[in-house]
């Protein structure tokens, strides 16, 4: 199930449900103005009652900054919680090097 | 973390970039565009190029989120020798004091050689700067 944003915002994404799992294609910058599509769409999967695994594929990312990290790790907490597993797949340089430098990328599971 | 101060002289070049926006979210992208290509222009690294674009956003934003509403921002870019310095200011929220996210602050620690936020009568104030290595 194809799910965009906005047609004037810098981000586009993509949410594919198979069973119980979920994987999510962000491509583009993430940033204050954009962050909130991106938490919506974590939102929608977490309300949901028969997910097992959601996947974040930010192979496309090419900016993030702290307000994207901090959608990471809501959405970290809040699957835990669930007992979703959460995972970050094929980061970008942009998004690893912010994990990095940020000491985030052992709090995350990253494919 | 609470605003502080920053040591660094004033730039005094006369080839600054100066940028004023509506402190919107939306316009970010364009003080980072500006950050990136003033910083390529001097003739910097692209990990150099990248470090500015990101801290140059993220007190963008911070600027933006304890703006006025209907306020403008105002971002200069200039160097002093081999150190670009990025200022900006813009109305602040009558009744919002300016704070500082701690994962903005590690990821500004962590790109830039020095930064202060701080508040200047009705505006919030930033001034970051870096030490280009060249290519």
């Amino acid at each position: 199930m194809p799910f965009v944003t906005d047609f004037d915002q810098p981000l586009s994404i993509d949410l594919h449900r198979s069973g119980p799992d979920a994987v999510v294609t962000a491509v583009g910058e993430i940033d204050p103005h954009t962050a909130a599509s991106l938490t919506e769409v974590l939102d929608g999967l977490a309300a949901e009652s028969d997910l097992q695994r959601v996947v974040l594929d930010l192979s496309g990312v090419t900016f993030v900054d702290s307000s994207g990290l901090r959608v990471l790790l809501t959405a970290r907490e809040r699957f835990d919680e669930l007992g979703v597993r959460f995972s970050l797949r094929a980061p970008s340089d942009a998004v690893r090097r912010l994990l990095e430098i940020t000491d985030l990328l052992a709090r995350l599971d990253v494919e | 973390m609470s605003p502080t101060t920053d040591p660094t002289p004033p730039v005094t070049t006369d080839d600054t970039v100066e940028l004023t926006l509506p402190a919107e979210n939306r316009h970010l992208r364009l003080v980072r565009l500006a950050a990136s290509g003033f910083t390529a222009d001097l003739g910097a690294d692209i990990e150099a190029v990248e470090d500015l674009r990101l801290a140059v956003g993220e007190v963008c934003a911070l600027l933006v989120e304890f703006a006025e509403p209907g306020g403008r921002i105002t971002v200069t870019y200039g160097h002093e020798g081999d150190t670009v310095v990025v200022e900006g200011r813009c109305p602040a929220a009558a009744d919002d004091p300016m704070t500082v996210d701690p994962v903005a602050e590690t990821v500004l620690a962590n790109t830039v050689d020095g930064f202060s936020v701080r508040v200047d009568g009705r505006h919030n104030t930033f001034r970051i700067h870096k030490r280009l290595p060249r290519v």
